[in-house]
């Protein structure tokens, strides 16, 4: 089956042998994603040092990058402080 | 037994201890072995709802063949969409998949049809044939085989569906202008439509900004389908499929 037999099923106007479904059942989700080569290869080092899937990985990478982006808050500050900040940054790299 | 045959464990009860109270301890003590992954395979003596849960406490599984006419939930199981395989000339079954199954019935629940002629029964013989993996002892199977016997075997899993979006979806459901969060509220919706064509499952159900929408996808395996993409319905499939919803309730 390919996706042109989907796509041609998808356009016909005939429902007559459809079926209503009303009781809720579980769905999960699955996010395809292409990655490439040099990306794979470094989720697939890391698993194999963790002795876990390139899947598992993936999750977890996930999982502390969302958690990263729902924790980061706004805040305020004077350009000055922003400044000095920097600089103080500067600084200690130099 | 270990795979080599080897028993690793025996017991004796008296003579007329109940089979359930037996199957029960049974199962306490491997699970205390940490042997909880195990498939009770057994008739319809086995079978009611106390030891089917018991049996399925910490990972176990059951299988209990049992004549449609013994239980109202065969009956209802066998009602069920779902599609069958054919083991064997005189062996079909199906999954009949359902959340609201009861909650013993996370593994599977048979069902013996004793039609003479081999066809399975009525409520079930327009759906299409489907090969799938079947659940079941390999010796069971073999045992079925080996008889004259037609069977028909409905089994139910709480699991839900999986569908999978890969990057060729994203790009085919933007074509069309559709999002792909209300592709997920078509799949997540009911009521909604489905209709089998062929390996091609296509829902139809009414999104949150009111509009109706099909969504075709590729059956991958037992209740796993990638989403291919979708389209909005014309007006007259939303007559149709309005009328068939409201009807259905009638």
């Amino acid at each position: 089956m390919s996706r042109e037999d989907a796509l041609r099923a998808l356009n016909e106007a005939d429902w007559s042998s459809a079926e209503v479904e009303r009781a809720p059942r579980p769905v999960s989700v699955v996010h395809s994603v292409r990655l490439p080569a040099e990306l794979s290869e470094r989720v697939e080092a890391e698993a194999q040092r963790r002795g876990v899937t390139p899947s598992a990985v993936i999750r977890e990478l996930i999982e502390v990058g969302l958690s990263t982006v729902s924790d980061d808050a706004t805040v305020t500050v004077r350009v000055s402080d922003l400044r000095r900040a920097i600089d103080t940054i500067i600084q200690r790299a130099a | 037994m270990t795979r080599e045959g080897i028993p690793v464990r025996r017991c004796s009860w008296p003579g007329n201890a109940a089979d359930t109270v037996v199957n029960r301890q049974v199962h306490d003590e491997l699970c205390d072995w940490q042997l909880h992954r195990v498939l009770w395979v057994g008739d319809c003596g086995f079978a009611n709802q106390t030891n089917r849960q018991h049996l399925q406490r910490a990972g176990g599984h059951v299988l209990f063949a049992e004549k449609l006419r013994a239980a109202a939930d065969n009956l209802a199981a066998l009602a069920r969409p779902g599609r069958y395989a054919i083991v064997a000339d005189n062996l079909h079954s199906k999954k009949s998949g359902s959340a609201e199954a009861p909650p013993d019935a996370g593994s599977s629940c048979a069902a013996t049809s004793p039609k003479p002629n081999g066809t399975r029964p009525a409520a079930s013989s327009a759906m299409p044939l489907h090969f799938a993996p079947l659940p079941m002892a390999p010796t069971l199977v073999d045992s079925i085989r080996g008889t004259s016997i037609p069977f028909t075997i409905v089994y139910t899993q709480s699991v839900g569906d999986v569908y999978r979006f890969d990057e060729r979806s994203y790009e085919a459901l933007a074509a069309n202008g559709i999002d792909w969060q209300t592709v997920l509220q078509v799949l997540r919706a009911r009521p909604r439509v489905r209709q089998h064509i062929g390996a091609v499952l296509r829902v139809a159900a009414q999104a949150k900004d009111g509009r109706w929408i099909a969504v075709a996808l590729i059956e991958e395996g037992d209740d796993e389908y990638l989403v291919v993409s979708a389209r909005e319905l014309d007006s007259e499939e939303v007559v149709a499929v309005t009328k068939m919803i409201e009807g259905d309730t009638e």
